[in-house]
């Protein structure tokens, strides 16, 4: 690495400004403008797959009765919503919103590059995302919806063995397979493009332990996402050629194997669950360390674990089969590996409290979501660690409390973390703060409905309340007076929930016009994204910084300020 | 603007590809690990009574052609770095992997006239997913050594250029890399399905 190449093509951008609106804001080759495509996109899609859960929610507690901005519900639409809900929820939201939006806004700002690795790619890599979503929703009102939940298990989903193919009758769960790997193919591409960015493009000085600890989650999460995602798509094929062809490769009767997609599915659905929780770690542990002002402890530590983690999940899928009849030996390696994998998060959950320890915390709208993520998460891990065991998810699997035990994993990650993101980077990608009050009001919403939604449903799912029902009166044993008041309740802190969800539009979009505007460092944090302008320039930085120190120096003694940003020479 | 940057280890499209990679090893091998799975679930009636057999002899003919497209391609790397004549044995890795496709696509004609069909069995289904998935491959491969042959005639001082430049600009490095992994995987899938 002796030799020193002069890099002319820093900023290539800067001398022609005049691009047209076209350029600018809809194919743009920025990597700001495609993470806020992908944030908008996500955002838009969170209100879909909420409508749905809207409606069979109040089907559930409700049933048979009309249902305000939907009407009656029938058991196909029902099956529909589900699938769909599930699909948008992790593909359509989560994924877009915490890896390809905050990936493409954070990593070149904060390891202080002027762009990705590769632009071009980067902007066909949200196109290709777009397409998914149009096909997406044409498969939605298209004939022949995916209604096999969003698991797509065969033979459901290949419309039964032997597999009826009217290609015109079931062109919409067809397209739901497109649309998965079409987005699919978008992160994949977004993916090699952080991994390359992070590894070529760091500024002068930074180390890989240099790195803030979300570039490190990003990248880890990619890897496990492109490592993981061949067999789905490999699998998806085969159910595409079993709907369209009559192939019969998930076909028990002409020598298939059903069980084999739900291999294929969970080897690649298990690691997304980490795709989808390391960056939520990630940035939450950045907020919690720059408003607790202290280092984040056990920077490495977090760093080590969460590689650890990245190799388990490739060994923990088969838990999500224990009632699909594997082998009981089999059964007991997956309880242990996935018993296992709880180990790395305990470290990363610790770092955090030990970083909370005795530090002056600033309670704003992001720490409290921050913090929220801890606490609930923490609900959502624990109940894992008993879902681990074989014994129990025999019981627990196909009712409410795993229901409730993944929605403690994902909403605490996606909206506690995702909104905690959302709200602390707001300032420098808008350029205007956020109005501290609503945001405060958004969380204690967010928190007493998501709370009031998931925590009757672990009781009722303890009693029984099985999970593929769609309407509990006919099953008396369902329909006692406590397991009805619970899905009511339960219902009623889905509606607060929504309600939740309106200061938050207010707050964005006034803010983006009216709030006051934010200086470059709002928040006196350490990382490079703060050395620039709010919201940063074409190019990113006005002249490149180069890195003297970790991005966690916060309280050194001996210091005037309690922060010591990364660019600054001793 | 200019800013000073230690040149990094693995240029950029290498260092894409070789992720990239990482996942296609990835698809392949699930395709062949559920290849193996049903086909140790059939048993002793595999290939399945009344399908017709895979020409084994006439597929290692074909094969021929793909493993001396890897050899050129080789030569045209070493080439590509002493900044020698590879116009040729790119021009040679092409022609020996499009014979090779050709030649199966010709091989398939014939199958589907004996009757081997996605619908007739899971063995043909299988046969026609994982050669055809290659296929496919192969097939993008072509085209992207293509683009490279395009491109160094339309930047021909690029192969004059020092050698880190070359390897950060020209699309060959990575086409060959995605051209070395069609070579090497296909030994794999002719073992486990053909024979």
């Amino acid at each position: 690495m002796a030799t020193e190449v002069k890099q002319h093509s820093v900023s290539p951008h800067n001398h022609h400004s005049e691009l047209s609106f076209w350029r600018k804001y809809i194919f743009s080759t920025d990597h700001k403008v495609i993470g806020m495509q992908y944030l908008l996109t996500g955002l838009i899609m969170v209100f879909v797959g909420g409508f749905f859960a809207y409606v069979f929610r109040m089907q559930l507690a409700f049933p048979g009765q009309g249902i305000p901005l939907y009407g009656k519900l029938d058991a196909n639409a029902y099956n529909m919503m589900i699938t769909m809900h599930g699909t948008i929820m992790i593909f359509w939201v989560a994924m877009p919103l915490l890896v390809a939006a905050f990936g493409n806004l954070l990593i070149p700002t904060m390891i202080g590059a002027d762009d990705m690795a590769f632009p071009t790619l980067n902007m066909i890599s949200y196109w290709v995302f777009f397409i998914s979503t149009v096909v997406l929703i044409l498969s939605m009102v298209l004939p022949g919806p995916m209604a096999a939940g969003w698991t797509a298990y065969p033979p459901l989903s290949a419309n039964g063995y032997p597999a009826q193919i009217d290609f015109w009758g079931s062109i919409g769960g067809s397209l739901w397979i497109l649309a998965v790997a079409l987005e699919f193919v978008a992160f994949l591409i977004g993916g090699i493009n952080f991994l390359v960015t992070t590894f070529n493009m760091r500024a002068p000085g930074m180390k890989l332990m240099d790195m803030p600890i979300t570039v490190w989650m990003m990248n880890i999460a990619v890897l496990v996402f492109m490592f993981s995602v061949g067999p789905l798509v490999a699998g998806a094929v085969m159910l595409l050629f079993d709907r369209s062809f009559g192939t019969g490769f998930y076909n028990p009767a002409v020598g298939g194997d059903p069980i084999l997609f739900q291999h294929f599915f969970w080897f690649f659905g298990h690691p997304e669950v980490y795709v989808i929780l390391l960056p939520g770690l990630g940035m939450v542990a950045e907020v919690i360390a720059t408003m607790a002002r202290k280092p984040l402890f056990g920077y490495k530590a977090i760093i080590y674990a969460s590689i650890i983690s990245g190799f388990l999940s490739f060994i923990v899928w088969a838990h999500h089969q224990f009632i699909a009849g594997i082998d009981p030996r089999m059964a007991v390696f997956f309880s242990f590996t996935t018993i296992m994998i709880s180990v790395p998060f305990a470290v990363w959950m610790f770092a955090a409290i030990a970083t909370l320890w005795k530090a002056s915390i600033t309670l704003n709208t992001p720490m409290l979501f921050a913090l929220g993520f801890i606490g609930e998460f923490l609900l959502g891990g624990v109940t894992g660690i008993y879902l681990g065991a074989s014994a129990f998810d025999i019981y627990a699997h196909d009712n409410y409390f795993v229901v409730a035990h993944f929605h403690y994993a994902l909403i605490p990650d996606v909206f506690f973390g995702g909104l905690a993101a959302i709200y602390f980077w707001y300032p420098k990608f808008v350029g205007r703060m956020y109005n501290e009050t609503l945001g405060k009001v958004h969380f204690w919403l967010t928190t007493l409905g998501f709370n009031m939604i998931f925590l009757p449903l672990f009781y009722n799912g303890l009693k029984g309340e099985h999970r593929r029902i769609f309407d509990y009166s006919a099953w008396p044993s369902l329909m006692s007076a406590d397991m009805t008041q619970n899905r009511v309740i339960a219902t009623v802190g889905m509606l607060i929930l929504c309600a939740a969800q309106i200061p938050f539009v207010i707050n964005m979009i006034h803010s983006a016009r009216k709030g006051v505007k934010a200086e470059r460092n709002p928040w006196k944090a350490n990382s490079l994204e703060w050395v620039t302008a709010s919201p940063p320039p074409h190019g990113n930085f006005e002249t490149y910084p180069s890195v003297y120190r970790g991005p966690y120096e916060y309280s050194v003694p001996g210091r005037e300020e309690d922060y010591w940003p990364q660019h600054l020479p001793q | 603007m200019n800013q000073t940057k230690s040149r990094p280890l693995v240029s950029n499209p290498i260092l894409g590809m070789v992720f990239f990679l990482g996942t296609e090893i990835m698809f392949f091998a699930a395709f062949i690990s559920a290849y193996l799975v049903n086909r140790a679930n059939a048993g002793f009636t595999w290939p399945p009574p009344g399908q017709p057999r895979l020409p084994i002899e006439a597929t290692a003919f074909n094969s021929l052609f793909l493993i001396i497209s890897g050899v050129t391609l080789i030569v045209a790397w070493i080439a590509f770095k002493n900044k020698t004549q590879i116009h040729k044995w790119l021009w040679l890795t092409l022609g020996c992997g499009s014979i090779f496709v050709l030649l199966q696509g010709a091989e398939w004609v014939r199958l589907l006239h004996f009757g081997l069909t996605v619908s007739s069995s899971l063995y043909g289904a299988f046969f026609y997913l994982i050669v055809g998935a290659h296929a496919l491959h192969a097939v993008a491969g072509l085209l992207c050594l293509l683009s490279v042959l395009r491109q160094f005639q339309n930047q021909p001082n690029l192969l004059k250029m020092p050698f880190a430049i070359q390897m950060a600009q020209s699309f060959f490095p990575a086409a060959a890399l995605f051209w070395g992994f069609v070579v090497l995987v296909w030994p794999i899938i002719y073992l486990t399905v053909y024979l």
